[in-house]
């Protein structure tokens, strides 16, 4: 006890050398902070400045209009209906893509044949950009494409549906293109931990009699608690944030009948197009940033409330 | 997508027009203005011009031009080519590092004249009289300003496959000249298709759920869709009723969009031979000839509404920046690029029709069929070019135009949430 409080006196007065140090490490640190500072924390608290006023960048007039942004927020329709569709994209993308990508790399664990090569192809989608596949997708789907015709061959359809232009498929068709994409890159990392789990408890639990589905519900899924939460968060943001897929597939729009227009698609139209409104798209932003934070946080709490094995 | 298609297939036409306007350019150009500019008179002086990409073709053609422009005066010409056009080069405006002479598309001229990015111009000076009155009327702001010179032109022509008439049992001449008569022709003619090929294979006539292509219809007997604050005015009954008349075509399944194809764009679905009729822009020509040369088509003008002729004009100018430190240099390039000389080297080879009147003669534009109709076309096209509004209204219509298609609500109701949407959008904007 001594020792270590003597050590600890000792550490408190500095020499020159742990000066000197000291020195470096902040030297070596500077040009990180300046980046990050520019680049991250003054644009994030520009944007908090930005959503107070009514902004006009051509000509630099800021006017201040207090919470009047955020007040007229409330009221737009196309907002609700933005973060209506942004919400319903995450609730049904999010826990798919998871749970799938759970499966598939417990599958791909186990001894099958060929598994390093469907290892490699099941992560050929994540490899793909996701504007050439949103293109490929828009192909596949059009009217006279390969999913109608496979639907009408199995004589499932009568005439294809235009799921591009119909407002009840539309973004039907970008959640099953975004959780094709996702899936492997999370079957990646799962599969990573899976590799360090120990045989021995699939054995321990097979001489106690527990079936393979048994197996996966009491051995495989809280062991990878961990990589959940972090499979969870990155889903949640990803898809709250989702941008790209909308835009190419509506052409910016957020069409047919704003079916696939999110809270980002918003943002850019009124900060970008002729709307020339970046304070009330700053308003907007904030407010996605906000509702990402609580609903991460949640999720986060939620999986990790759930007593460990 | 629409619009850049349009683009890309505008380079296309190089082919045709070289060979119809080869002599003309070449020997032009050797005798060039020169004039007040002077050989060398701004050597040193480098010289930005915006403009967006092309296909191989127009960049072709923008380099020529910009080779004898440098040859000219002794400067140097950079080009910045920019891809999300009306996205980058607003951010351009902000930074204030906008390029010193840059395109301004007709439609996007009345949100840009208002911000105050762009050098007013002296209509003496740049002899704005020998350009069609029209186009320099999209040009010039709401206050009398002109601020852009119109480099080229657009207009859409109707276009037939002359083989599947035949087949058809019809000729060029069958085409009704209204609207009114297309209906009952449409319907025989998609049946005999039908018959021919099985069902859905090819349309009697596609058509495009875009303001750009349908404000010949929508707006006859002077309906407004937007009022003169720049507020969406889809849903008066006027407009309706003339949407009601266009949403007829669609619902006898007479007009089909290239995506009820499965394509992209008209030229596509025309030049695979999927469908008998279509209305395009002058773009389509080039690549009719070259990617699709086994089509063998015609061209007629566009049918009359109401006993209205109506198409409709594109067109393209350049506006100077406000911030410029090379003014004068940028007016000899517009003086230049749209001259006489420039062009009919930038018209000739990237295919457009001249803004101008005396290139058109110059370029012989009446010895090509197809151009002389698109050129037929300027007198009675209506440019597309609304309130500063325009995109969001167009987007707006586009949004909800597939509700009414589908049936699922009437035109009337979707033209209201049209508004609706566009309006609020309207109120929230800058």
């Amino acid at each position: 006890m001594p020792a270590t409080t003597k050590s600890a006196q000792r550490q408190r007065k500095y020499t020159k050398s742990n000066y000197q140090e000291f020195r470096q490490g902040y030297l070596f640190l500077t040009p990180a902070i300046i980046i990050l500072g520019i680049f991250i924390a003054a644009a994030v608290l520009f944007v908090v400045y930005l959503s107070f006023h009514k902004v006009n960048l051509f000509t630099g007039e800021y006017t201040f209009v207090g919470l009047d942004n955020y007040t007229r927020l409330l009221g737009d329709g196309m907002a609700r209906t933005a973060l209506k569709n942004t919400l319903s994209f995450a609730v049904i993308v999010v826990p798919i893509q998871t749970i799938l990508a759970m499966i598939i790399a417990s599958v791909l664990d186990s001894k099958i044949k060929g598994r390093y090569l469907f290892r490699t192809i099941y992560f050929l989608p994540t490899l793909t950009s996701s504007s050439a596949l949103t293109i490929i997708f828009m192909f596949m789907f059009s009217v006279t494409g390969p999913v109608n015709n496979i639907l009408i061959r199995m004589g499932f359809l009568e005439t294809g549906i235009n799921f591009l232009n119909d407002p009840s498929f539309a973004l039907k068709v970008i959640m099953v293109m975004n959780i094709w994409s996702t899936i492997p890159q999370y079957t990646t990392m799962y599969l990573a931990s899976l590799q360090d789990l120990p045989g021995s408890m699939y054995e321990a639990a097979s001489i106690d009699g527990a079936d393979s589905i048994r197996k996966f519900i009491y051995i495989t899924v809280p062991y990878l608690k961990p990589i959940t939460t972090y499979v969870l968060l990155t889903g949640i943001i990803g898809t709250l944030q989702m941008f790209d897929q909308a835009y190419i597939f509506s052409n910016g729009s957020g069409g047919p009948a704003n079916s696939t227009l999110t809270v980002s698609l918003l943002v850019y139209r009124y900060a970008f197009g002729t709307q020339n409104a970046m304070g009330y798209a700053a308003a907007i932003a904030i407010l996605l940033a906000v509702i990402i934070m609580i609903v991460s946080f949640t999720s986060e709490k939620l999986n990790a409330s759930e007593s460990d094995y | 997508m629409k619009k850049i298609l349009a683009w890309a297939a505008a380079a296309a036409l190089a082919l045709s027009m070289t060979a119809c306007g080869s002599t003309s350019s070449g020997s032009q150009l050797a005798g060039s203005t020169g004039g007040e500019g002077g050989e060398g008179g701004y050597a040193g002086t480098t010289l930005t011009v915006g403009i967006w990409g092309g296909n191989d073709q127009e960049a072709a053609a923008i380099n020529q031009v910009k080779a004898d422009f440098e040859a000219l005066t002794g400067c140097t010409v950079e080009l910045k080519t920019y891809t999300d056009y009306n996205t980058q080069i607003q951010a351009d405006f902000i930074g204030k590092t906008a390029p010193d002479v840059f395109y301004v598309d007709g439609n996007m001229f009345p949100f840009y004249s208002q911000l105050g990015v762009m050098e007013p111009l002296d209509p003496a000076e740049m002899e704005a009289d020998k350009y069609y009155e029209n186009l320099i009327g999209a040009f010039t702001a709401e206050d009398g300003t002109l601020y852009c010179i119109p480099k080229d032109v657009s207009t859409l022509a109707l276009y037939y496959n002359i083989d599947l008439l035949e087949e058809a049992g019809y000729t060029a001449d069958d085409i009704p000249a209204t609207y009114e008569e297309m209906p009952e022709f449409l319907s025989a003619l998609q049946a005999k298709m039908d018959e021919l090929y099985g069902p859905n294979q090819i349309a009697a006539m596609t058509y495009n759920q875009d303001l750009s292509r349908n404000i010949p219809i929508l707006t006859n007997g002077g309906a407004e869709i937007c009022d003169a604050e720049g507020n969406s005015t889809l849903s008066n009954p006027d407009v309706v009723a003339n949407l009601e008349f266009m949403l007829n075509f669609v619902h006898e399944g007479l007009w089909k969009t290239p995506a009820d194809m499965g394509l992209g764009w008209n030229g596509e679905v025309f030049g695979t031979g999927k469908a008998v009729i279509m209305e395009e822009g002058n773009w389509v020509y080039g690549t009719l000839v070259k990617d699709y040369s086994d089509i063998n088509f015609g061209v007629k003008t566009m049918p009359t509404y109401k006993g209205v002729e109506a198409s409709m004009s594109f067109t393209v100018g350049y506006g100077i920046f406000s911030g410029s430190e090379n003014k004068e240099l940028a007016k000899e390039w517009i003086k230049y690029a749209c001259g006489i000389d420039g062009m009919n080297t930038w018209c000739s080879d990237a295919g457009c029709l001249p803004s101008r009147p005396d290139v058109a003669e110059a370029m012989d534009v009446e010895s090509d069929p197809v151009w002389a109709m698109h050129s037929e076309m300027t007198s009675i096209a209506i440019p597309w070019q609304m309130e500063d509004t325009c995109s969001i209204i167009n987007s707006a219509y586009q949004n909800f135009l597939p509700l009414a298609v589908s049936g699922e609500m009437s035109a009337e109701e979707a033209m209201v949430q049209a508004d609706q949407q566009a309006n609020s959008e309207i109120a929230n904007a800058g």
